[in-house]
Formats: C-alpha cells, structure tokens, sequence
C-alpha cells in the first residue's frame, strides 16, 4: 500500500517535471509545476511532515505558481520562437548536464546509509503542526524572524521594481 | 667672555635673517624698507665685528682667539662636528673687511639699483650672501666652513644670473656655479682625507697636530683643499668663469668678485696655514699657480675692451699675488694684500659702475673717453685706486704688493719673484690704458651720449669717498719693518721665523717695484695719449699673437671643445635618447602595453550570455562535486 | 517503510529534470519555472534527510526555504516585467548588453 502511494506520487511529480523541461508555452510549464508541486506534497506528507506538506500546498501551488501564471498572462507571452529561427546557444548542453547531474547526485545518494529506525525517532520527526511551530518558535527563531525580514525586502524590492 | 659667546653668532644671523625676510615679504615692505633693512642688517653685523675686533685688541697676544659653540651639528659614530665659530685676529680682520666693504656696497646699491623691479630679490641675495661669507670666515671647522663655501657659491650664481632675461646673465651664473663645483670636489675630499688622516675637521683640533703627521699625507690633504681655492678663487685653470662673471650687477662684481667670495680661497688657507708649513710639495703647488695665474691674467687684461672685463682679469692677476704669498710662506703677507685689494678693487667696480650708469650701460672702453671732467668725483678716486691697485707709494697696494715681493725674494723665490715683478709691469700699463681711454683725452661717443653724461648719485658717490680714504690709510697698517698687520696674524699663522737680510737689498728692490710700475703707467700714456696711432701698428704688426691675446688664449673654446661638447653629447645622445626614451620609456610603455593585450583578451569572456554563466556555474559545481564524490571512492 | 534513498533518488531525478529544462529553454519565464522546480527538488532532500536525522531540523528548514521561494519569486517576477518592458522580448539571448 504505502509503495503504491508512493509510486502514484513520484510518478506524478516526475512527468510533470518532464512537461516543465519540455513545454513550449510558459503556461504549460506554469501549469505542470503546480501539479507537481501537489505530487512533491504528497511525498512530504507520507515522509511524515504534514504541515510542510500543507503549507506547499497553499503557499507554493496556491499562490506563488498562481503568480506566476498571473505575471503569463499579463505579459501575454506567446510560446517560444520556433526552434529553427534563432540561434540555440549552449541547448546542446541541456542533456548532457542532466545526465551527468543525476549520476553525481544518484552516486552519493547511494552512499546514504539507511536511517536508525526506531519508535523515538518515528515520533520525534513526525512534523506537526504544533511540534514544528514549537520548533520554530525555539529552536529556529533566528532564521524564523530573518525570513520574516527577508519576506518584507522583498516585498518593498518587488513593488519598486515593477513601478513604472 | 660671555657677551662674546652671545654676539658672534648674530654676526652671520643678522644677515641671514634679514635675507629671509626680505624673500619672503621684500615686495610687500616696498623698497626704501627693503634698502633700509639690508643696509641695517650688515651694518649691525658690521659693529658687531668692530666690537669683537676691540675686544681682541685688548687681550693679551697668544689668547687672542674666542670659539662660540651654538649646538651639536653632526654626531655620526666617530665623526663629529660642532656648529662652532672661532672669532681670533684672522677672522677678525676678514670679517671687518666682509661687513666693512659690505655695507659701502648695500648702500651703493641703493642707488644703483633704485629703478630695477626686483629691488628687493637683490638685497635679499645680496644679504644672503653677506651671511653666508661669514659664516665661512668665522667657521671653527673644514665643514662648517664648507657649508658658508657653497652657500657663498649659491648666491654667486643667483647673483650673477639675477637678470634672468638675459641669456648672457643665465649662462654666466651657470658657468660659475659648475667650474667652482669641480673645485668643491677637490675641497670635500680634502676634508675626508683630513678626518681620515686627524679624525676631526675642526681647526682647533688637527691644526696643531699637522707636525706629527707624514708631510705625503699632508701635501695630499693640502693640495686637494688647494683645487677648491682654485675654483673659488679663479686660478688657473678654473678661473674661466670670472670675467663671464661680469655680466651680473656691478655691484655684485665689486662685492663677491673682488673683494670677498673669490677672496675665500685665499682665506681657506690662510686658516690651514699650519698644515701647508708641514707640507712644501702643496705650498710649492699653491706659489706656482699664484705666480703663473698673475702673469697670465695681466696679459690677457692688456688686450680686452670690456672695463669690467678687464678689472675681472687684474682680480684674478692680484688673487694670484696673494697665493704666491701664501706659496712662499708669508700668510701674512698674503691677508695684508687681500685687506688692501678688497678697498681698491671694490673702488674700481664702483667706478666702473658710475661710468657705465653715465654711459647708459656701455662698457667698451674704446667708446668712452674724456670723463674726468664730466664725473670729476668718480675720476679722482679712480685714480686713487688705480695708484694703489699699481703700487704707487704712499698708497695701500704699495706696502702690500712690496711685502708679498719682498717676501718672495727672501726666501729664495727669485723666479717667483721675477714673474711677480713682470706682473707688476703689465698691471701698470693695462690700468694706464684703462685710465687713458676711459677718463682723459676727448669723448670718442655721440653728441646724445655726452649730453646724459653726468655724475652720480649722492648713494652712489659717498661709498667711492669711503672706499678711496681706506685706500688711502689701510696701507700703513703693514709697514714694512713695523708691520703692525703681521704682528697682530703671526701667532695664529705659523709663520717662520724671519732671518735678517740686507736692509739695502730690501729697498733697492723697492725702488725697483716703484720705477716698474711708474714706467708701466707712463708707456701707457705714451701708447694711448701721446702716439695714438701706436696700439694699431703694434697690433697689427704682431697681429697674430695680439689676436690670440685678446681672444683670451682660446681657453675657453678649448674647454667647450674639450668637456662642454663631449658632455652635452653624452647626455643628449647617449642618455636622453637611448637610455631614457628607448629603454626605459620602452620598457614602461611595453608593460602597460602587455597589460592592455592581456586585458582584451580576457574580455573575450564577458559575453553577457546569461546560458554561459549557468553553464560554467553548473560544470564547475559538478566538476566539484564529482572530485568529492571521487575522492571518497 | 520505504527507505528513504528511495525519496532522494526521486529528489535527484527532478533536481537533474530542473537542469535540464534550465538549459533547454530559451524564454526566461520558462527558465524560472525550472529554478523553481530545483528549489522544490532541494526542499524534498530536506525533508528525506530530516526523516534521516529523526529530527525536525529539515523539516523547518523546508519551511523557510518555500518562505524565501516565495519571496525570490516575487522579486524574480518583477524583474521579469520590468524588463519586459525595457524590450519586448523574453528570449533570454536577447538580454545581453553586458557583452563588449
């Protein structure tokens, strides 16, 4: 059962992933993205970290990829020239990169050694609401309160950058 | 003596100062401040030294000498030397002479110099150089002493050259300063030679121990001091550049070029007297030179037309009087004559400079003429001076030229002497010829000229009274037998001791040096008054010596052929284009060129391709990751 | 259980998916989708590792890394469109004024 989730799950986020590296038209891409963003949610949610899970959901699929897809529109931006009539600097390299990023990345990943499984360290990961707030709260109220000041900059830079 | 230790020091300060501040606010205090300040500066300077003159008067003979230390100069592990001034009776007299005839001069030049625009610039050098004499004169050490040396050179040539417009002027104050440049190199290795030899520079100290030391030494040490006195004190064959000299303010002509800075040589040993006692091979060098330079200048001066010209050669003839003195051994003598000459010669100047001031700045002799009636104050001392500069009796040069002469023959310099003698001759006529063309018969110039002749000047007149009195009477401070000047030097000279000698013998030559000297006078009147178409046939007729005469022996030609040239050569050529503009611009250009190239081509890699930069951004974190990843294989 | 390589092997996968999208995309919206898409990669690394660890440090990690996708792609997106304006064009060879 639980592979199966996972499967489902992976799947998903792997094809959509694909569309997102091939689509023509940046509201294609927009769109899987979102969908794979659900998937990759799904997987956080069978790790055990339900509110990072949640908050994926709401937070990047629900309004950041909606921002994007809002900013699409706006510009009105069509698909991409056609292939043959503009020069395709570096495309070429596209491929192999990927290739040779995935066996760097599958070679220390095979290195990983299993985890200690055991019943305290069940409980002390699964990511709570509550347990994760208190976390935060504590533990990581430094980095907590400088997203928050990132957040704002962020939002001032934003809004300076688009007036006209 | 505790005043004294207070007021020595002001005597070249006083000078000094005021030189600063005429530099710096002369323009601002206008010029009848200006003239008042230098004029007072040397005239405090000068009482002060008749008061230290007094006062050594009063004490007993062997402790007639006061050193003042102002402060520790040099302490550099064994060398020492102290800023030290030494006042005894033959700084004493060279001093009353620097400020003496120096304060005339500041005042002749008030008038003098009334209508020029740097009015101030030349009292504030002129001051300059009054300090820097003193400090020379009244050093306590070779180094000391070296320091109001070039700084009396320094103002030379700022004087020679103060009308800068004028290209004569630049390259005369040039050429001073660089010939008496190579005799300072002479002067400073015979100071480092001193300190190796004694191991101290002051006087105080290795004078008396000069007859300990190996007389090579000495004579090495005396004749290296010598080549600076012979740069400084126009001798052959560094003298080329005093009659160039001439083209500076008359003024300075009197003041520097005759009666004190060229006079520093003779000084210079004068003060080391001990240590050329102990070396003869130097002194000989010191009396030969003298003696050849006298005779040599004189007979150029017969052949120049340039009144200026013409008082520079009889400098150079007389300061070689005075060396041969020093070679013989009579320091004494040797001061005796440099006192006198400073009055008379420094008079002549002055007149040259009346003359020309009436001429509208003419100096050719051949262009004047008849002016004793026209300038009769400026005549009557001329010839006052002139007497004394021949060696007429009872007037100065008389007493000094015959003790110089006389001394020479007593030692045995019968060739010495003989030149001197022959000098003396020359000496009369070329002075005859001055005085015939210049003052007597009629005015050869255009009826415009003779009209402006006129005399000057009260400033310009009262010094030429002072300067001709003092020719007059400073004779008779050195009688011979009753030489008061002699007496009050010998104790700090180290003069031998005097064998008696025939009494007849003395005045016969006497009378030989009064009836050389009358006869000298009265050819010239013959040449120049009498027979005036004589000088052309006598020219003519030996025409080609005549021309080598007057074009002053070609020595100066000689000289640019012979260093001037090859020197230029080697610094335009050789330096200026190869080494400067080839090589080393070469090289600086060249490793700014490479950086640029190298440059270009490194800009080959901002192609602002946005898929470059991810590109070379992932290849190197894989790169990266891949050495990790290796590396722990 | 599913071991958590499992997890890593697919966050490679997408991670290695983003590069290349990133090179094969010429329209810079699209390029930024893909960034995106490696964020989202990095964030599920996170997570295996926090369940790795047994702790709750990746897990907020995770968090505050959605936190500053947020915030970069807001910024990112007015950059977009500023320079929209500037040139019509989104092809990314086209903004190269830094080139000589």
């Amino acid at each position: 059962m639980e592979s199966a989730i996972f499967y489902f799950f992976s799947t998903v986020s792997v094809v959509t992933a694909f569309v997102v590296a091939a689509s023509r038209r940046p509201a294609y891409g927009a769109l899987a993205l979102i969908v794979c963003l659900l998937g990759v949610a799904g997987l956080y949610a069978q790790l055990g970290a339900t509110f990072v899970a949640a908050v994926q959901i709401i937070v990047y699929a629900g309004a950041v990829l909606i921002v994007f897809l809002l900013v699409i529109m706006l510009l009105d931006l069509g698909g991409d020239t056609p292939f043959k009539d503009r020069p395709r600097r570096l495309g070429w390299a596209a491929l192999p990169v990927g290739l040779v990023l995935f066996a760097v990345l599958g070679t220390v990943v095979a290195r990983t050694s299993p985890p200690v499984s055991n019943e305290a360290t069940d409980e002390a990961m699964r990511g709570t609401a509550a347990r994760l707030g208190e976390f935060l709260l504590t533990d990581y109220l430094a980095p907590f309160e400088a997203t928050g000041i990132l957040i704002l900059v962020s939002l001032v830079g934003a809004t300076w950058l688009v007036r006209r | 003596m505790g005043t004294a230790s207070r007021l020595l020091p002001l005597i070249p300060l006083i000078p000094a100062l005021s030189a600063l501040v005429l530099a710096v606010a002369g323009r601002r205090i206008g010029r009848s401040s200006s003239g008042r300040l230098a004029c007072g500066a040397v005239g405090v300077s000068f009482a002060l030294a008749v008061i230290g003159f007094a006062s050594m008067l009063g004490m007993a003979e062997g402790e007639r000498s006061v050193t003042v230390e102002i402060f520790d100069w040099i302490a550099a592990g064994s060398f020492t030397a102290k800023a030290a001034l030494v006042l005894d009776p033959l700084s004493g007299i060279i001093s009353l002479v620097v400020t003496g005839v120096g304060l005339l001069i500041h005042v002749y030049s008030l008038g003098y110099m009334s209508e020029d625009k740097d009015f101030s610039r030349f009292f504030a050098y002129l001051n300059l150089f009054t300090a820097s004499m003193l400090l020379l004169v009244l050093a306590e050490n070779l180094l000391l002493m070296f320091v109001g040396w070039e700084g009396v050179g320094l103002c030379s040539y700022l004087l020679i050259g103060f009308w800068f417009e004028k290209k004569a002027a630049v390259n005369a104050g040039t050429k001073a300063f660089i010939v008496n440049r190579i005799g300072d190199v002479g002067f400073l290795l015979g100071i480092l030679m001193t300190f190796l030899v004694f191991g101290t520079v002051s006087f105080g100290e290795f004078l008396p121990l000069a007859p300990t030391q190996d007389t090579a030494l000495l004579s090495v040490i005396g004749t290296l001091l010598f080549v600076g006195a012979i740069g400084k004190s126009a001798q052959i064959p560094l003298y080329v550049w005093l009659p160039d000299a001439m083209e500076g303010p008359t003024p300075v002509s009197a003041y520097i070029h005759a009666a004190t800075m060229v006079t520093a040589g003779v000084y210079m040993v004068a003060r080391t007297a001990p240590l050329y006692a102990e070396a003869p091979l130097a002194l000989a060098l010191v009396g030969v030179i003298g003696a050849v330079t006298a005779l040599y200048a004189s007979t150029i001066a017969l052949a120049q037309d340039d009144f200026k010209r013409i008082l520079a050669y009889s400098t150079i003839s007389q300061l070689g009087y005075m060396f041969l003195a020093c070679g013989v051994g009579a320091f004494g003598a040797a001061i005796f004559h440099l006192v006198t000459h400073a009055f008379f010669k420094a008079l002549l100047f002055l007149v040259a400079g009346n003359v020309m001031h009436a001429m509208a700045g003419e100096s050719d002799i051949r262009k004047m003429g008849g002016l004793k009636d026209k300038l009769p104050i400026t005549y009557r001392t001329f010839v006052i001076a002139t007497l004394a500069l021949v060696g007429i009796p009872p007037l100065a040069g008389f007493f000094s030229k015959d003790a110089v002469l006389w001394s020479a023959f007593r030692e045995g310099y019968t060739l010495l002497w003989a030149v001197g003698v022959a000098g003396v001759f020359l000496t009369a006529f070329y002075m005859g010829r001055v005085w015939a063309l210049v003052f007597e018969g009629r005015f050869r110039g255009s009826a415009e000229e003779s009209r402006r002749l006129h005399e000057s000047p009260p400033s310009m007149i009262w010094p030429l009274r002072l300067l001709a009195a003092g020719s007059v009477v400073i004779g008779f401070i050195g009688v011979p037998h009753a030489s008061w000047i002699e007496r009050f030097l010998a104790p700090y000279l180290a003069v031998k001791t005097v064998e008696p000698s025939s009494l007849a013998v003395e005045v016969g030559l006497t009378l030989l040096n009064i009836a050389v000297a009358v006869g000298g006078l009265l050819l010239a009147r013959h040449f120049y008054l009498v027979d005036r178409a004589l000088p052309e046939r006598v020219a003519s007729g030996a025409a080609p010596l005549y021309r080598f005469i007057k074009g002053k022996f070609w020595i100066d030609e000689l000289y640019d052929v012979l260093l001037v040239r090859p020197f230029f050569f080697l610094s335009r050529v050789v330096l200026w284009r190869l080494v400067d503009k080839a090589i080393l611009d070469g090289f600086f250009n060249g490793a700014g060129r490479v950086v640029r190239l190298s440059s270009e081509v490194l800009r080959l890699s901002q192609v602002g391709n946005l898929r470059l930069y991810l590109f070379i951004l992932f290849g190197g974190a894989m790169a990266l990751m891949g050495w990790m990843v290796l590396g722990s294989v | 259980m599913i071991p958590v390589q499992h997890y890593l092997i697919v966050s490679a996968l997408l991670f290695a998916i983003g590069a290349t999208g990133l090179f094969f995309h010429r329209n810079l919206v699209s390029i930024f989708l893909c960034i995106e898409l490696m964020l989202n990669a990095v964030n599920l690394t996170f997570v295996a590792y926090s369940r790795l660890a047994g702790n709750l440090e990746g897990q907020a990690i995770a968090l505050i890394v959605i936190a500053v996708a947020a915030a970069e792609a807001a910024v990112g997106l007015a950059i977009l469109i500023a320079l929209h304006r500037r040139r019509e064009t989104m092809n990314v060879d086209d903004h190269n004024l830094l080139r000589y």
